[in-house]
């Protein structure tokens, strides 16, 4: 099935460059736009319809990346708490990251991101912050496999769809992930829970195919079912430095019962934050910097994230009511 | 309701938890790499430079072709390769007109933007960052003197064959005069064959999902 043209491009080259509200991952773990002054959410307003490019690669063809597709979505869309849908539309000639008006998703060369295997990209009206379309490619500069159990030395093709398509639902990316440096150099990843973290395992593995609590509770929040908004809770509060609110500290919430790992960021210049789609109980709270990733891969642009200060656990439990916030808290950190 | 607990306890349970989780994964997958560290973005750069940003320049080259960004900066500094006084490279995603083209993870830039570069040519001679934002080190004079938000380097901000530890007190801001040793001592190294800082083993490939 072919995709249609429309004129959108043409407007967009000819019309004036003007400066707008920057994009930034922003409000736990979400993306969102700043347009005419107001922040908007980067979310889908009804189904997703979307299109597999009708291209295959050395060990996936076409039809199998449509399938895992299809299968990643609904691991998505099987979470209970939440409500959206996806519906493949149909093969196509159309490549991702084209202007086209609708959502492809497929394999692409990309030599200059040796070491990106999967992007998403969208494409805002910067005038309302609506979404117009979001495309994703996985890059065949690498070796796929679409194998159950894996393949050695190739990617997984689902794990990396899986967390293409968080980021197409409207997901950021997460900080729960550990990682270590390789006594032969190089770093490796120990261990996630989310498959929103930005640094992928090795080839033959395929972990990230399962969703973790930090992850349903992302998609949750973004497209959440009345049962999900009542059973579920928030934390709140400000991390602080000097007595002054902190932007970009990262901030985790344990479950002291469950174990639910889920974080968010301290998203202001009061350093306040919101944790929403816990589940009601006791929890830890743990402060840390963003010291060890990409900060543009977490904040856009000019983003001014503190970095110069130590992990910090909240010297309280803190107790998550159902259906609402419960107490507010400061959360004081010291400098490095 | 707040409770009070000895943070020596807080830091048990959650110690315990990611413990757990690290060493399953560590188990099941056991030779994983990524190249977000310094070392292996110094070792494929064919050109590091700090420079500021005179200009920034959205386009596509086909039409309805995804939107990527000339960013033109004047060089001050050269590490390693050979630059001249102007030098572009592009980087995936802007805006054009009413529509802004957003890729997760690309690094965006502003006139006046000050930066350590690590780029790298792709096969039409074009140059990009490598690794998308792990070749960026903005300078920032946010609370006073210049520095660079400090990078994961083996034996220097970071411990061979431990976890990285956020929060560490090794990697505070640097000064640039610092943040550049850094890198020479690194391209030093690289030219040795040693991915760490005094160690000798290669350099780890690896991939980063954005």
């Amino acid at each position: 099935m072919s995709v249609p043209q429309p004129a959108r491009a043409i407007a967009r080259l000819i019309a004036a460059m003007v400066v707008a509200a920057p994009v930034m991952t922003s409000a736990y773990l979400t993306l969102g736009t700043s347009a005419n002054g107001r922040s908007v959410p980067t979310r889908w307003t009804s189904a997703i319809k979307y299109f597999v490019t009708n291209r295959s690669v050395d060990g996936v063809t076409a039809a199998q990346l449509q399938a895992v597709v299809t299968q990643s979505f609904g691991t998505w869309t099987a979470v209970p708490t939440a409500t959206m849908s996806a519906t493949f539309t149909g093969f196509t000639n159309a490549e991702p990251v084209r202007d086209d008006g609708v959502t492809v998703i497929g394999f692409q060369s990309h030599p200059e991101l040796e070491r990106t295997l999967g992007v998403t990209t969208f494409t805002l009206d910067r005038t309302t912050g609506a979404l117009v379309e979001a495309d994703i490619f996985l890059n065949s500069l690498f070796d796929w496999s679409t194998a159950v159990n894996g393949e050695t030395n190739r990617f997984d093709v689902q794990s990396v769809i899986t967390h293409e398509l968080g980021h197409l639902l409207g997901l950021g990316h997460s900080l729960l992930g550990e990682t270590e440096i390789r006594p032969t150099g190089g770093r490796r990843v120990l261990g996630k829970s989310s498959v929103m973290f930005p640094i992928a395992y090795a080839v033959g593995t395929t972990q990230d195919r399962v969703l973790f609590d930090d992850d349903k509770a992302a998609l949750s929040v973004t497209y959440p079912t009345p049962q999900f908004l009542q059973n579920t809770g928030s934390v709140s509060g400000r991390v602080t430095l000097d007595g002054v609110g902190i932007f970009g500290a990262h901030v985790v919430a344990f479950n002291t019962k469950t174990q639910e790992l889920v974080g968010g960021f301290s998203l202001n210049a009061k350093g306040e934050f919101t944790i929403d789609g816990l589940t009601p109980g006791i929890y830890v709270l743990r402060v840390e910097p963003l010291d060890d990733a990409d900060v543009s891969s977490f904040f856009e642009g000019d983003a001014k994230v503190e970095l110069g200060f130590k992990t910090t656990f909240h010297s309280k439990l803190v107790t998550v009511p159902s259906g609402g916030f419960g107490e507010s808290v400061e959360i004081p950190v010291t400098r490095k | 309701m707040h409770l009070t607990v000895p943070e020596r306890a807080f830091r048990a349970i959650l110690a315990c938890a990611i413990t757990i989780a690290a060493l399953l994964a560590a188990t099941l997958h056991a030779t994983l790499s990524i190249p977000t560290d310094l070392p292996d973005v110094v070792a494929s750069a064919t050109l590091i430079v700090r420079g500021r940003v005179v200009d920034t320049r959205a386009f596509t080259e086909i039409a309805n072709g995804p939107v990527v960004t000339a960013v033109t900066v004047n060089v001050t500094e050269t590490l390693k390769g050979s630059a001249d006084r102007v030098a572009t490279f592009r980087v995936h995603g802007g805006a054009l007109g009413r529509y802004r083209q957003v890729v997760i993870g690309s690094p965006t830039f502003a006139a006046g933007d000050d930066a350590f570069l690590f780029l790298k040519r792709a096969p039409d001679g074009v140059l990009w960052p490598v690794g998308m934002g792990a070749g960026v080190y903005k300078i920032s004079a946010a609370s006073g003197p210049l520095v660079v938000n400090a990078p994961v380097v083996a034996g220097v901000t970071a411990t061979v064959g431990a976890q990285i530890a956020r929060g560490d007190t090794r990697r505070k801001p640097m000064g640039i005069g610092d943040f550049s040793g850094v890198v020479k001592l690194l391209m030093a190294s690289s030219t040795g064959g040693g991915g760490v800082v005094g160690g000798s083993g290669p350099l780890a490939p690896g991939v980063v999902i954005k």
